[in-house]
């Protein structure tokens, strides 16, 4: 028996695609049928990694570097997805960064910079979709939230307010664009195999094992298949919700 | 006996914003907040208001010579501080006399030389009230029971010249209107005149620029047809004037350029300065006599209380002198620079249409956006789900920039832009600056 191919020809866009969950979502999305874009800000390497990844499983994408923070670089971003592709179904506002430091320490440039990223990032990126989804009255924006902003735990407090900012900005957009038919949905992980836990000291790692109900850490390809039914025609009701996928924390 | 606190200024601009929202039309204020309009101005500095996010370039058209022009305020004060009347129980009013006769004496000389036209004023206290004492005369002069207007007009808001209105929000729940007026198609040649043929029209009242309907002039083939066609017929011609009038299109009136000067010219709006409220209708003794008679039996069949009082003529006076050939002059020359800087700069983005207008009275058409998320329909606003949302769009933009634009009452796709006389002219070239790019930016989210 197959597996389904929930994004049969679906034109997707991915921040922050290049590497961890990003990159588990653009491949993700590639077995699903789907074509995809990703954006990445600095590391060529691994862009390159993700790209010829992607086309070792069929898919060509489209690559573009710069900052998710950068209203031009995303304006630039979006049409030439739509030029190439003549429009855009699904775009996943994933594109995040963090520094594990208590509060005393974090500088003024650190909570911009991660502000920028996460909230920022994804109120211009949504914005610069939204142009094109209207017109088409058909689409879904996925943000990458956390179980940071979800639970009461250790957390970086800027990481942590940044994704409670994706919930308000999901909630609020979901309500505002319902009428065209578009989703607005929060994905928001637990501690993973990659990302966060590549920087967490070990004992908070030990720490989310034990406390959560399934005794391990997630796996970012078992989020991105996730990830790819909530931006398919399969999910054809939701809008507008948090998705936690913590492993029972 | 201890006097009354004088009014505490500071305390009035600081809490009297509130008040009217709470106490005059909170709907004004809602949407003021709405579309972040600089709506606290506390002071007023070189002509401009000035807001907390900075000075505000007022586009409205009522403060010709700027806010506050110095030379207006020391007339006003002036007055106030001499030991005249302001107020005449016999009506006989000096100040009256006098303005009424420097009006004339104006209106009389046109660009091309004297064109003597009028030699008796009425002076009320609004435009309306000017449209109102034009059809009343109009009426009682000719006998007659209609009153045709055009598609597109604003003529005020009081009952006889919302009658006139064309149909919608300033019209509709206001019926039933005043018997006998007819709305024609704007320009229609053939609808004047089979109207006029009846032999039962009092007159026929027209904007020589439609303001609020879009910025829109009559071709000119109709002008003329609607001079000859009204001479024809014995009906009386109005050249409502309150926007265009008083040098705003580069001549003291626009209607100078009619073929036949009309019967009746409608004055107000900056006349009193943007200071104190007065408007005039400008007439000939012959018509004056015809609808009132040549005794004092209906010497005040139309009157109107504080019509003309001292202090409204003075500040009118003062206008009058600020209003100077050259003035006019520069208007026209300055007009004409900013619509055609207008015209090349904008002729780039897909939304704009033209620029029009004469003088310093300008519109800038644009085509209304077909994109749902641009819809006061996904603004919220389904009363308004009908209306084309650029023009107020570029309103707001334009209100965080420091210009205070309006879109046209009847047509919210035009912007109307009507500035001081006396703003320099680096100003509209910021100006247009900053329109180029609003209109790049509401162009991108097509």
């Amino acid at each position: 028996m197959t597996a389904p191919r929930r994004l049969e020809g679906k034109r997707c866009l991915i921040t922050g695609g290049s590497r961890g969950l990003g990159r588990a979502i653009a491949l993700a999305f590639a077995r699903h049928g789907a074509r995809v874009a990703f954006t990445f800000r600095k590391n060529q390497g691994d862009a390159d990694d993700t790209a010829a990844a992607l086309r070792a499983a069929g898919c060509e994408p489209l690559v573009f570097q710069g900052s998710v923070s950068d209203a031009a670089h995303v304006q630039a971003t979006v049409k030439a997805v739509v030029a190439a592709w003549q429009g855009l179904d699904v775009l996943v506002n994933n594109a995040g960064t963090t520094q594990i430091l208590p509060v005393a320490l974090i500088e003024e440039e650190d909570w911009d910079a991660v502000m920028d990223t996460s909230a920022k990032g994804a109120f211009l990126f949504s914005r610069a979709a939204l142009r094109t989804m209207i017109r088409a009255r058909s689409g879904h924006i996925l943000n990458i939230g956390s179980f940071a902003s979800e639970r009461v735990i250790e957390a970086p407090i800027h990481y942590a307010a940044a994704k409670s900012a994706l919930r308000g900005l999901t909630e609020a957009l979901a309500r505002e664009v319902g009428r065209y038919d578009i989703k607005v949905n929060l994905l928001s992980p637990g501690l993973l195999d990659v990302g966060l836990a590549q920087i967490l000291p070990r004992h908070r790692i030990d720490e989310y094992v034990s406390q959560a109900a399934f005794g391990r850490l997630g796996s970012a390809d078992e989020v991105a298949e996730l990830a790819a039914f909530l931006v398919s025609p399969d999910n054809s009701f939701m809008t507008g919700a948090k998705i936690v996928a913590d492993g029972g924390l | 006996m201890t006097s009354a606190p004088a009014a505490d200024l500071a305390a009035i601009l600081r809490e009297g914003f509130d008040s009217y929202r709470q106490y005059v039309n909170p709907l004004v204020s809602l949407r003021a907040e709405l579309l972040a309009e600089p709506t606290r101005v506390t002071a007023v500095r070189d002509g401009q208001l000035v807001e907390e996010r900075g000075p505000v370039e007022d586009f409205h058209g009522t403060q010709t010579f700027g806010h506050r022009h110095p030379a207006i305020t020391d007339a006003v004060q002036r007055f106030l501080a001499s030991d005249s009347p302001n107020w005449f129980p016999s009506r006989v009013n000096p100040y009256a006399g006098a303005l009424a006769r420097a009006l004339c004496d104006r209106a009389n000389q046109t660009l091309e030389g004297p064109r003597p036209a009028y030699d008796n004023v009425f002076f009320a206290n609004s435009g309306s009230g000017a449209v109102e004492a034009a059809i009343k005369l109009a009426r009682a002069a000719t006998g007659r029971p209609r009153i045709l207007a055009f598609d597109g007009a604003y003529h005020g808001c009081t009952m006889g010249s919302c009658a006139l209105m064309k149909p919608g929000m300033f019209r509709d729940r206001f019926g039933p209107h005043l018997p006998g007026v007819v709305s024609l198609p704007f320009g229609d040649v053939d609808a004047l005149a089979r109207e006029l043929a009846a032999g039962d029209v009092a007159v026929v009242v027209m904007e020589p620029i439609q303001l609020e309907g879009g910025v829109r002039t009559p071709p000119a083939e109709f002008l003329a047809a609607a001079c000859e066609l009204t001479a024809r017929h014995g009906t009386l011609l109005v050249a409502d004037e309150i926007q265009t009038g008083l040098g705003r299109t580069g001549r003291f009136l626009a209607s100078e350029i009619w073929p036949r000067r009309p019967d009746i010219v409608v004055l107000g709006k900056h006349l009193g300065g943007g200071l104190v409220p007065i408007s005039a209708m400008l007439t000939r003794r012959d018509l004056f006599e015809t609808a009132y008679g040549q005794h004092y039996a209906a010497a005040e069949a139309h009157n109107t209380t504080f019509g003309g009082h001292g202090l409204a003529c003075v500040a009118a006076l003062a206008t009058l002198e600020l209003l100077t050939d050259e003035v006019i002059a520069r208007v026209a020359r300055v007009g004409a620079q900013l619509r055609a800087r207008l015209t090349e700069t904008l002729s780039r983005h897909p939304l704009f249409e033209e620029v029009r207008g004469a003088g310093l009275l300008v519109g800038i058409a644009l085509s209304p956006s077909d994109h749902p998320w641009l819809s006061f329909e996904h603004f919220g606003v389904d009363a308004l789900r009908d209306q084309p949302s650029v023009g107020v769009i570029l309103c707001h933009r334009l209100y965080k920039r420091g210009f205070y634009c309006f879109a046209c009452g009847h047509d919210w796709r035009i912007l109307r832009v009507l500035p001081r006389f006396t703003i320099p002219e680096a100003v509209l070239d910021r100006f247009a600056t900053t329109l180029d790019e609003e209109l790049a930016y509401v162009c991108s989210l097509e």
